[in-house]
């Protein structure tokens, strides 16, 4: 399908968000900290999304163990810092120990497939949480991490943004390379690719590692940010879930796919408690559930939705 | 360490084994027909305690005929629940199909579990029937009662269960779809009546679970998530579309916490998730699956 | 950017029958500057803080507005509960005085709390926290339940520099760095079990004790320090456990602790189902020491022992009596349509408002100078004799009170002579 350049009537709008998502720390309005620091959690999931995303949607292995690498990036930056280390170097170390970590499970995780490779990643999460409950000296068990506090607000809220455009152009930039087109194959037909010579174990491992760097450095930003972690937090239901959940609403296997979903839940979250005092999560179950049986795909792949992106130019092919 | 003290611990795993398994298999049976990991499935557990707890505390009913009541019901809850929100799904591609029951069963999740937080604003919120039946002993091995119902009733439901898919046409019926839905659908079976009936049982055992925990322990608006997961991970662990493989799953987790348990009480949880994680990686389908 | 020359079909609406392409000021220019107009005012609406409609009671001008949060979904639901109304009744007291008066303003003021949902989650506690300084513009921050949350809420006190206020937050985490925004009356978890030390010091009949706590952040500082305790008493603990939040069998602990034949058990847990968990596994595998201590009873857990409960001791923040300040508790507890003892943390509250409406008199004004100092500074007397301070490092050394369950309801053993004439020893009946 052609792409049609967008024009410039179309980036009106869309131009005019990134514009004032950028300048809102500078806005004269009271409550411009609030909202920064709500938004900063919005780019913190979708960031999460975005990078679940290249396992669940574009490798088509639905990873529920993801959250694993943004937990062992808290604690390791936050157990680091403790011990004098400055942010950058914890954070590089966050992204290596969870790169290992990855490339260490990718073997023998992924001869397992469908619910088998779900369930086991999730069965991680869960074995990582109590591991990090029982390590007490390392990781202060269930009475949780403490790092020293300080007003973190402003640079967070960048560099979260930043990490979630970085997220973004890497789904692009994989989407469209070698490595992007053999993960499609296997994730269409897994046994024709291999037949085909595709190398099918490297491919997947590729895939993982690269998952794991966004999720790592948001774990140990989410250390420094919040300043005290324990491990029912970091490795919980659902910081589990919720990436899955709103990469699959928003359309996974898309680029825009997780921001829409995240975008599309979080703003819904904020609507509903407003107005409603009681009974939100039902509501937001309820739309869950809506879009789950009317809206095969996602939100991106809607009609409607699918045009207005064309406008933007940002539909893509989907195969 | 003496030999009543091992004996003891191999008892309590068992028995604490035969309570997973009661639960997962509802989950498996959904699982092995229609294809659909219902994450709405441990609230349902929560309600049919929730119903058996109203049922004793409200109308004074026995909590084991409450065990007999309460889950009939959830047949029909979970029948409906499947011709409403899981059907519609049955014409998608695979992997759409899947994505979309995921959102559909994790909403629905959701919503009860707020409901039913709603309305268990107070003292109620965590319910549990306290009603006390004395255990056995033998010698100085003790048999908590409760449990040992608890067991019995999943020997019976696993023989039951045999019989059914053995010898009824909707027994056999389910077996086929399991297989293959394709060749089930040519032979002339109503795949989706099967899913619906599958649903219902499910349903039924999650609900009967259910009004047994909440007499053996507690039940609140929360512990429907996590246990459906726990759940799942056991199903997947002894594989997807084997009876016994559940039932064999939940005595290993059972019995692992159990000893586990007694020796590092610290580890005792972890240990079964590291069971879960080692097993799958020797055998990627599971102890049983196919 | 290249427009074909041939008219493209966009959507069908956009092309004029002419053939030529859509000009500037053509339909389509309008149609979408006019869905840009919508969706800005729409956002305008969500950004207004009309929004900050969501809080419980309004702020209005004059008004002593007390900022804070309670969990009204998520595990804390069953523990704070009835604190808003609990609140709200309280305000309503002091405002039927005529409200708080503040001699720096020469008059009296009213009371409001403004309260939000935090879903028992940190992260959310911090946004709403920061929302309720810079939307809602109060005045004090009273803390959320529970050491976790207010560690990650009271970082908005300092910058908007706002006086923080903490009820149920004991654990030592939250004062290790100085923070002169916050403080707290309460002493620290490792000190919850003083009260009814006093009490096993001077009551004969047991020897070892039995300590099983829930793997959490405060039930381990907390039993750690009840252990600690009872050793300076001259009891032996037979037998220390600390067990994962998610243990569903006890079996296992039950047998090692029948092992060990303590004189008393005790159990330190904040979760109903774990604790309903281990004592009803305990009373089927025949368990039964002389004492049982659960130090937290609520009443799911009474309930699901049935008659089981009967004698189990416990700690409660708060004890019957007959001053005026109990009075005034019940009266409160009623009004929010609670019995003080159902809800333990109650007499947390109760006794952080009155130290919120002592701070204000003693400073006299609401500058946020000498809000923080005054709130130091307290030094006041409840209960007849019962005296509040708050020491250097910002907490204080209020410690809850033993009670022991009759009849399906705690009854207290405070004062002391009170509660040794009251106190029975459970005898291992279940």
């Amino acid at each position: 399908m052609r792409r049609h350049p967008p024009t410039l009537r179309a980036l009106l709008l869309p131009g005019a968000v990134v514009l004032g998502v950028l300048a809102l720390p500078w806005l004269p309005a009271d409550s411009r900290i609030y909202y920064m620091q709500e938004l900063t959690m919005g780019f913190l999931y979708a960031g999460l999304a975005q990078s679940y995303d290249l396992v669940g949607g574009l490798l088509g292995y639905i990873n529920l163990g993801h959250i694993v690498f943004f937990g062992l990036g808290a604690y390791t930056t936050g157990i680091l810092f403790n011990l004098g280390v400055p942010l950058i170097g914890g954070l590089a170390a966050s992204i290596l120990v969870a790169g290992a970590f990855a490339a260490l499970i990718s073997i023998p995780f992924f001869r397992l497939r469908g619910a088998y490779f779900s369930l086991a990643t999730f069965a991680l999460v869960k074995l990582m949480e109590h591991v990090t409950d029982n390590l007490r000296d390392l990781t202060g068990g269930s009475s949780g991490l403490k790092i020293l506090a300080g007003n973190r607000v402003l640079p967070m809220y960048y560099v979260t943004l930043a990490l979630l455009a970085a997220a973004m152009a890497t789904s692009w930039a994989v989407g469209r390379s070698r490595l992007g087109l053999g993960m499609k194959s296997i994730r269409e037909d897994e046994g024709v690719a291999r037949d085909f010579g595709v190398p099918t174990t490297r491919i997947k491992a590729q895939a993982l590692v690269i998952s794991t760097v966004l999720p790592a450095a948001l774990g140990g930003l989410f250390t420094w940010y919040i300043n005290f972690i324990n491990p029912g937090e970091v490795f919980g239901l659902k910081l589990a879930l919720q990436p899955v959940a709103m990469a699959m609403l928003g359309g996974s296997g898309l680029v825009i796919g997780p921001l829409i979903g995240t975008a599309f839940l979080y703003g819904l979250e904020e609507l509903i408690w407003t107005r409603f005092e009681f009974l939100q999560g039902a509501m937001l179950g309820l739309v869950v559930v809506l879009v789950g049986l009317f809206m095969p795909g996602g939100i991106a792949r809607l009609k409607g939705v699918e045009r207005a992106l064309e406008r933007l130019g940002l539909k893509e092919d989907d195969s | 360490m003496d030999l009543q003290a091992i004996l003891q611990l191999v008892i309590n795993g068992v028995l604490g084994g035969a309570v997973y398994s009661l639960a997962a298999l509802g989950l498996a049976l959904i699982f092995g027909v229609s294809g659909v990991l219902n994450l709405a499935h441990g609230e349902f557990l929560m309600l049919g305690g929730f119903f058996a707890f109203l049922g004793y505390d409200r109308l004074g009913i026995n909590p084991f005929v409450l065990v007999f009541i309460v889950p009939p019901v959830f047949f029909v809850l979970g029948y409906a629940f499947e011709r409403v929100m899981i059907r519609p799904l049955a014409l998608r591609k695979e992997h759409v199909r899947l994505a979309s029951a995921t959102l559909v069963t994790l909403g629905a999740a959701l919503i009860f579990e707020d409901v039913a937080a709603f309305a268990s604003l107070g003292t109620e919120f965590d319910k549990s029937i306290g009603y006390f039946i004395g255990s056995l002993t033998v010698g100085t091995l003790v048999l908590p009662s409760l449990k040992l119902i608890m067991f019995g009733l999943v020997v019976l439901l696993m023989a039951q269960l045999a019989w059914f898919l053995k010898y009824t046409y909707v027994g056999l019926a389910v077996q086929a779809v399991t297989q293959s839905r394709r060749g089930a659908q040519l032979s002339g079976v109503n795949v989706a009546a099967i899913n619906g009936i599958a649903f219902g049982l499910g349903t039924f055992l999650a609900a009967a679970a259910g009004a047994l925990e909440v007499i053996h322990s507690s039940v609140n608006p929360l512990v429907g998530l996590p246990l459906t997961l726990k759940y799942l991970c056991i199903i997947v662990m002894g594989g997807l579309g084997s009876f016994a493989g559940v039932t064999l799953g939940g005595m290993i987790i059972g019995l692992s916490e159990s000893i586990v348990g007694y020796f590092t009480p610290a580890w005792g949880q972890t240990v079964a998730y590291l069971l879960l994680v080692g097993i799958l990686l020797i055998r990627p389908k599971g102890l049983l699956g196919r | 950017m290249k427009h074909s020359s041939m008219p493209q079909p966009r959507d069908g609406d956009f092309v004029r029958a002419s053939g030529h392409a859509p000009g500037r000021c053509g339909p389509a220019a309008r149609t979408g500057l006019r869905a840009a107009a919508v969706l800005l005012a729409i956002a305008g609406l969500v950004c207004v803080p009309a929004a900050a409609g969501r809080a419980w009671a309004q702020g209005t001008p004059g008004d002593i507005r007390i900022g804070a949060t309670l969990s009204q979904s998520g595990v804390y639901v069953p523990i704070v509960g009835p604190f808003g109304k609990l609140a709200d009744a309280w305000a309503e007291s002091v405002n039927a005085r005529g409200g708080i008066f503040l001699k720096h303003y020469g008059k009296s003021l009213p009371v409001r709390f403004i309260t939000y949902d935090d879903k028992s989650d940190p992260t959310t506690a911090l946004n709403l926290y920061e929302r309720l300084a810079s939307v809602d513009k109060v005045d004090l921050f009273l803390g959320p339940f529970s050491s976790g949350m207010n560690n990650a809420a009271m970082q908005a006190a300092e910058p908007h520099r706002i006086p923080y206020f903490i009820p149920e937050g004991n654990d030592a985490a939250l004062y290790s760095s100085p923070n002169p925004w916050r403080a707290s009356l309460f002493a620290l978890a490792d000190a919850e079990y003083t009260r009814l030390g006093l009490l096993y010091g001077k009551l004969p009949g047991l020897k070892t004790f039995a300590i099983l706590a829930r793997d959490n952040l405060h039930e381990v500082g907390a039993a750690d320090g009840f252990a600690a305790m009872l050793g300076k008493l001259g009891y032996r603990v037979v037998y220390r456990e600390i067990v994962p939040k998610e243990t569903k069998d006890f079996a296992s602990i039950v047998l090692k602790i029948k092992q060990a034949n303590p004189d008393a058990v005790a159990v330190e847990s904040l979760a109903p189902p774990w604790t309903i968990q281990f004592f009803k596994q305990a009373r089927e595998l025949g368990l039964a020491p002389k004492e049982v201590i659960a130090a937290h009873m609520p009443v799911p857990v009474i309930r699901a022992l049935g008659g089981g409960a009967e004698n189990i001791v416990s700690l409660l923040w708060s004890y019957e009596g007959n001053t005026p300040d109990h009075q005034e508790f019940k009266a409160l507890c009623s009004a929010a349509g609670i019995e003080p003892w159902e809800y333990s943390e109650a007499g947390v509250r109760y006794v952080t408002y009155k130290w919120i409406e002592e701070t204000l008199k003693r400073a006299g004004t609401l500058d946020h100078e000498a809000v923080p100092k005054a709130m130091w500074e307290a030094d006041f007397t409840l209960f007849g004799d019962e005296h509040f301070k708050v020491n250097g490092k910002g907490y204080g050394s209020e410690v809850p009170y033993p009670t022991e369950i009759r009849n399906g309801r705690a009854v207290s053993l405070w004062p002391l002579d009170v509660g040794l004439s009251a106190h029975v020893f459970k005898d291992g009946k279940w």
